[in-house]
């Protein structure tokens, strides 16, 4: 028969094994989150340490025609280059694809070439008042330079649109390889 | 001497001329520094710049160069740094037209007189030039650095500027050119002048101009156009928004805004110089903007009281140090000088 005292000490023998396997069990966890972060923290460094460096290097010699076939295939229908011969054989030679991911924006670059000739331009004009002013001090027409640099303005307004990057752009950026 | 220094980086140069943010550093650049754009575009430069983030796979993208001259020199003309920024281009990269380059130049004329460490700011000029060769969309080679060739440089261009160069240096006009030329000639002969072979075919832009408007398919074509035109002006607008002040148009806006204030504030400028101490603007001064009174000496010429700046032996009336020292326009130093000076001002006003 369970008397009182009985019940009371199984109870707590109960609440002893409880209690033990509570703890471990916080114990366990906090050794399997610490084991994660220590996990985290050494792939962390490995990442920090992995990053790979380009020090081999690979040359090949190629006839003239096939040299001018690869070259071909680098550009679009239109021969503006779509990524450069050696971005294309490393491209080629690690992966299993058929297609060039073009590298380039050709009009895009285009459009910076002629945006950046522009404003090479006016800081020639603008550098040629400049000078004209240090020379003649006192001596000329303000206005007609404020005149001009309205001008320029406008020039310089309309040439910033060409630093828009086109939408269709990235559409012609694949192309197959046969 | 000029100091040049050359850095290549990979990204972050338009924030730092923007924000002038750095470590160690609380202030924001307008607060540090007044900006005037001499070379190039900024907007230009950032879309190479942004090119090359894109597209490549390049350790930097940009050249940094920073180039100060003495404090001697701090009123040197912005068509003087102009040129020097042109010759820096011209010699770190032979071999390129200027065209092929996206680069940008500003001066930064110092608000705050001293650093950190109690030294004197100078004014100088910050030259970024893209890694993209536009021609060619490959990487630019600038001249490769030796420390001969870059002294050499420095002893030319102060020469050319007629500037003090090194008091030590055993280098002569002559001996200069022909290190100068020696570098040059060894970066032409390693570089393939391969620029006219890449230049960007310009058939993609005349092709899309022959089109047939009585057609139904070009029409529409021409209509979705027109909408993404008004797309375009859009974004455009932002863009300008954002850039405005950032172009070598504004230096010389800037200038020439100053020469008409100057013509039509002539009696209030005259009111300032008579009118103000110079003693009390180089206290306030000192205060405001950290200027440095003990350069200053104060003299009587012609019963005119000035402040002779002891680095360069020029000679200062209360107007001059608020326009010449603390870089403010003529609009600003009015203002400024107005308000230090209120009191005695309004009462010589009045007495006018």
């Amino acid at each position: 028969m369970n008397t009182k005292s009985s019940r009371r000490r199984i109870g707590k023998e109960v609440r002893q094994a409880q209690a033990v396997l509570i703890s471990n069990a916080i114990e366990s966890e906090r050794q399997k989150q610490q084991a994660k972060q220590k996990l985290k923290a050494e792939e962390g460094t490995n990442k920090s340490v992995i990053k790979e460096l380009k020090t081999k290097k690979i040359s090949i010699r190629l006839t003239e025609n096939q040299y001018q076939l690869i070259a071909k295939q680098c550009k679009n229908s239109k021969g503006e280059q779509l990524i450069t011969i050696t971005d294309f054989i490393r491209q080629a030679a690690l992966t299993k694809k058929n297609t060039i991911i073009a590298q380039e924006a050709p009009l895009d670059r285009f459009k910076l070439a002629v945006a950046s000739e522009i404003a090479t331009g006016i800081t020639e004009i603008v550098h040629f008042i400049d000078a004209g002013l240090d020379q003649r001090a006192g001596n000329y027409e303000m206005n007609d330079c404020l005149e001009i640099i309205d001008r320029l303005e406008s020039l310089e307004e309309i040439a910033s649109y060409l630093l828009i990057p086109t939408a269709t752009e990235t559409k012609n950026n694949t192309k197959q390889v046969s | 001497m000029t100091i040049i220094r050359i850095k290549q980086l990979k990204s972050g140069v338009e924030d730092y001329l923007e924000s002038g943010s750095k470590k160690g550093r609380k202030q924001h650049r307008d607060e540090l520094d007044k900006r005037s754009a001499i070379y190039g575009n900024l907007t230009v430069f950032k879309q190479a710049n942004q090119y090359v983030l894109r597209k490549k796979d390049w350790k930097n993208s940009y050249w940094h160069i920073t180039m100060s001259l003495p404090f001697k020199y701090h009123l040197a003309p912005q068509g003087v740094l102009r040129e020097m920024v042109v010759e820096i281009l011209d010699f770190y990269f032979t071999g390129y037209d200027k065209k092929q380059l996206a680069a940008y130049a500003e001066i930064h004329y110092p608000k705050i007189q001293t650093n950190e460490k109690g030294d004197q700011r100078l004014p100088h000029v910050h030259l970024v030039v893209s890694k993209l060769d536009l021609w060619s969309a490959k990487q630019v080679r600038g001249l490769l650095y030796k420390e001969e060739a870059a002294e050499a440089f420095q002893f030319w261009i102060d020469d050319n500027h007629r500037f003090d160069s090194h008091q030590n240096s055993s280098l002569t006009e002559s001996s200069v050119l022909k290190i100068m030329h020696k570098h040059q000639q060894f970066h032409l002969k390693h570089k393939k002048d391969d620029k006219h072979k890449f230049k960007p075919n310009k058939s993609v832009i005349s092709k899309g101009l022959k089109i047939d408007e009585s057609d139904k398919q070009n029409q529409r074509y021409l209509n979705e156009l027109h909408d993404e035109f008004l797309w375009y002006q859009k974004k455009q607008q932002k863009i300008r928004q954002e850039n405005k002040n950032y172009s070598a148009i504004q230096s010389l806006k800037m200038r020439l805004n100053n020469a008409v204030a100057c013509v039509d504030s002539i009696e209030e400028i005259e009111q300032c110089t008579k009118g103000i101490d110079v003693e009390d603007v180089i206290e306030a001064a000192a205060k405001e903007f950290m200027l440095n009174p003990r350069w200053f000496c104060i003299v009587d010429i012609e019963g005119k009281k000035l402040a002779l700046d002891s680095r360069s032996g020029q000679t200062f009336n209360a107007f001059g140090i608020v326009h010449e020292h603390l870089n403010k326009d003529i609009i600003d130093t009015i203002k400024w000088l107005k308000m230090i000076n209120k009191p005695h001002l309004n009462s010589f006003i009045e007495y006018q």
